[in-house]
């Protein structure tokens, strides 16, 4: 590393570095602090650093400001959200969820599935939900969908038979047989 | 409208002293984080329709929940002190308090049940109580979300579970924390490697007052950091074990301190107990670091003086905001500190057959 100037008092050399990559959007952001800014803010690192988000947001004991005074990356920082795709219900852009990590509806689930996909096997190491389910949705959503995939599954089979396709047929045959099966 | 009063004064179930393996476990708290299908997460949330959301959510769990004597407050109509009140109790997160946003909290008579609404998501459920009871804490909670979802419907996607307005807690949506005093393992400086060890565990570590909060007066609040694929006794199982781990190093770590440094560990009591019982002016920090080694004298046993009422009654009742409501004229942080030296020594002072 460089010499480089703490971000915070822009006075001193810094003798920190924290470096936080954002699962989302692969976002680099760094942070350089002095051990005095460091000491300013009460930052226990050694308990693991906390969001850098979180450290521009505190409010030192003397109660000046935390800003960043100069900034490293000019140019690099802000990606523009205009011509993103947004979620259809709540207009967020995904770049919008990067800076507080929060959502804005439950949509946004489905409507940036792959990035939450991603980062939900970052984050909790699968994307897999195996606790409890609420009683009616499991039984209704579950009964709608399989319904649905059965129907799905039917109309391919008829058209594979018809079109002699004898081993779509058979693969297709299984898959509904494993529909049946409770808990599949 | 503010009936905080009715509470304010009292002791809090979850403190009661010495809790569990020998005061090393405090407290134990479960929460849930579910939301309603119908309304956006809050960041997109009108304010019109987050006031539109808290009035339906207190209707509906006064209804449902229909716990006897429970309080239900507007937190956006009180006012910063007794919001702060309600963090130093741990009914509400510090992040509810400070935001002027429609938000409620509804609260048990006991304090055993506090929900909060508007909070990052529509609703924050908490059971918390005394000792290491994070799986009758998980029934109580599980048991009234399913009451309230029957009634309210929460947003769930069948692969990911309940959806959260933050990824990190989707899924299960619980956050299983257990409160400890680790004075012997700060002393002995084999907290940072306990520590280090449990964020290989995916476990995070926090202060007394949750998210954000700086560790003090040796307390420590172990929580999952994951709340997605596992179940929720999975969870709680795993939070157990480490929790049981911890308590043991602590153990360990006393032994250690009482073998090799007694006098150090009775000079910290002793100095503990000699500033407390004189001082005229105490800060919550100064306090908070004293009493904690007043709380590891009484464990030990050093101390003649043992009374944990009195111990868990300073904890709660010396907080600034405590002070503030119950005294006049405390506003003033000069005053404030003299009001808690003086609260202090008149507690210390009461003879253990006065209480119980
Ligand atoms: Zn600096
Ligand atoms: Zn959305």
């Amino acid at each position: 590393m460089l010499d480089v100037t703490c971000q915070i008092c822009a006075k001193r050399p810094a003798t920190t570095h924290l470096t936080e990559l954002d699962p989302g959007t692969g976002q680099r952001q760094e942070l350089h602090l002095c051990a005095t800014c460091i000491q300013r803010l009460d930052l226990k690192l050694e308990l693991g650093p906390p969001p850098i988000a979180t450290i521009l947001d505190m409010k030192p004991e003397d109660g000046g400001s935390v800003k960043i005074k100069i900034n490293l990356n000019p140019g690099t920082a802000t990606v523009t959200a205009s011509d993103e795709e947004r979620c259809p219900e709540c207009a967020l852009a995904f770049s919008e969820f990067g800076s507080g990590k929060l959502f804005g509806c439950a949509h946004d689930y489905t409507a940036f599935a792959d990035k939450v996909e991603a980062l939900l096997r970052n984050y909790h190491g699968t994307s897999q939900h195996l606790g409890r389910h609420p009683v009616d949705i499991q039984t209704v959503a579950a009964g709608v969908e399989i319904r649905a995939r059965r129907a799905q599954l039917d109309a391919a089979l008829r058209v594979a038979v018809a079109d002699e396709k004898y081993e779509d047929a058979a693969r297709l045959r299984d898959q509904l047989r494993g529909l049946e099966k409770p808990n599949a | 409208m503010s009936h905080l009063d009715a509470i304010i004064g009292r002791p809090a179930s979850w403190l009661n002293s010495p809790g569990s393996h020998r005061g090393i476990v405090v407290s134990s708290r479960i929460r849930l984080a579910r939301n309603l299908g119908d309304y956006a997460f809050q960041r997109k949330l009108s304010k019109v329709r987050q006031e539109e959301l808290v009035a339906r959510l207190i209707d509906t769990t006064t209804r449902v929940a229909n716990l006897p004597d429970a309080l239900t407050l507007r937190v956006n109509l009180l006012s910063d002190i007794e919001c702060q009140a309600l963090v130093e109790r741990q009914l509400i997160s510090r992040d509810l308090a400070t935001s002027k946003r429609p938000a409620g909290v509804y609260v048990s008579s006991d304090e055993v049940y506090s929900l909060m609404f508007n909070e990052e998501d529509h609703v924050r459920l908490q059971v918390i109580s005394s000792g290491l009871c994070t799986n009758a804490n998980l029934e109580l909670a599980v048991r009234l979300d399913q009451s309230l979802e029957g009634v309210l419907g929460w947003s769930y996607h069948p692969q990911y579970g309940y959806l959260t307005a933050c990824p990190t807690n989707v899924g299960t949506g619980l956050r299983a924390s257990v409160m400890l005093h680790l004075p012997a393992l700060v002393e002995s400086g084999e907290l940072k490697q306990v520590l280090r060890g449990l964020a290989k565990l995916h476990m995070t570590v926090r202060g007394l007052h949750g998210e954000g909060s700086e560790p003090s007066g040796h307390y420590y609040q172990i929580s999952n950091q994951r709340a997605l694929g596992a179940s929720e006794h999975g969870i709680v199982d795993q939070i157990n074990e480490t929790v049981e781990r911890i308590v043991s190093y602590e153990q360990l770590a006393r032994q250690a301190l009482i073998a090799n440094h007694r006098w150090r560990v009775e000079d910290k009591v002793f100095r503990a107990w000699g500033l407390l019982t004189n001082a005229r002016t105490l800060t919550t920090e100064e306090l908070s670091e004293h009493l904690s080694w007043i709380r590891l004298g009484a464990a030990l046993e050093m101390l003649a003086w043992g009374n944990w009422k009195i111990l868990d009654r300073i904890f709660l009742q010396c907080q600034p905001a405590h002070i503030q409501l119950q005294h006049p004229d405390t506003a003033d942080v000069e005053r404030r500190d003299r009001t808690r030296a003086d609260l202090v020594r008149k507690w210390l002072s009461t003879p253990a057959t006065e209480l119980n």
